[in-house]
């Protein structure tokens, strides 16, 4: 199955925010950065079933997510703010200080199931 | 264990700021506060003040203070272009002398989103 073209929007949650308060090194905080939401449509146009895995390309990296399907509009996806997001932004801040992370370009495409803990989930 | 009630304490977790949340503290742990949201709530709560790490560390092992900020001193008189990296989770108090020590050391000022 080829790759298809998406923006993919960062950004803060509720259940994030509260854990990474909690600890970064806990299983819910790994399961909320490495989960990534999509249009059911897109889902099945891209071949990818639910709680499939997925890697995400951008120009500046790469990462691989558990994706599952959710509200958000079609040629759009959505992951929580966490270690995998930060893999694929660049550096630019466009003034702000923080880096851009809404609105990036990004090549998606389903990738071979693989046994649990076999594989990083930063896509290393 | 006696209750401590703060009032107008001011939430720093995001940039609203909230400047009205009543804490409820038991010892070195918050155990409620009141007017927060859920991130703030979970920022208070899981932020205690217990002793955890020694005062400093000097080739790292525990140190005391003083001995700790002169030997800082030494490295950073001698450094070319020292970098005061971080001030994501400090004070606006605390930004200020850190952005005064990078200029009296001749350094950058920089923050975690760069990474």
């Amino acid at each position: 199955m080829a790759e298809r073209r998406f923006i993919l929007i960062a950004g803060r949650t509720a259940k994030q925010g509260r854990q990474i308060n909690v600890g970064k090194d806990t299983a819910d905080y790994e399961e909320i950065v490495t989960t990534l939401t999509m249009h059911p449509e897109d889902m099945k146009a891209l071949g990818v079933s639910p709680g499939g895995t997925v890697r995400v390309r951008t120009e500046y990296g790469e990462a691989v997510f558990r994706c599952q399907a959710g509200k958000v509009p079609a040629g759009i996806v959505f992951v929580p703010y966490g270690p995998p997001t930060c893999r694929l932004m660049g550096g630019d801040t466009d003034g702000t200080g923080m880096p851009t992370s809404k609105g990036w370009e990004v090549e998606i495409e389903p990738v071979e199931a693989v046994p649990e803990g076999s594989v990083d989930p930063a896509g290393i | 264990m006696a209750v401590t009630v703060v009032q107008n304490a001011t939430c720093t977790f995001c940039g609203c700021v909230c400047d009205d949340i009543e804490l409820h503290a038991e010892g070195d742990r918050i155990v409620k506060a009141k007017n927060a949201c859920s991130l703030g709530e979970a920022w208070f709560l899981h932020h205690t003040a217990e002793r955890l790490y020694p005062d400093a560390l000097i080739d790292g092992k525990p140190a005391s203070l003083d001995a700790a900020v002169e030997r800082a001193a030494e490295i950073l008189d001698r450094a070319d272009l020292p970098l005061i990296y971080g001030l994501s989770n400090i004070t606006s108090e605390a930004q200020r002398e850190a952005v005064f020590l990078a200029e009296l050391a001749g350094g950058i000022v920089d923050s975690h989103t760069s990474l």
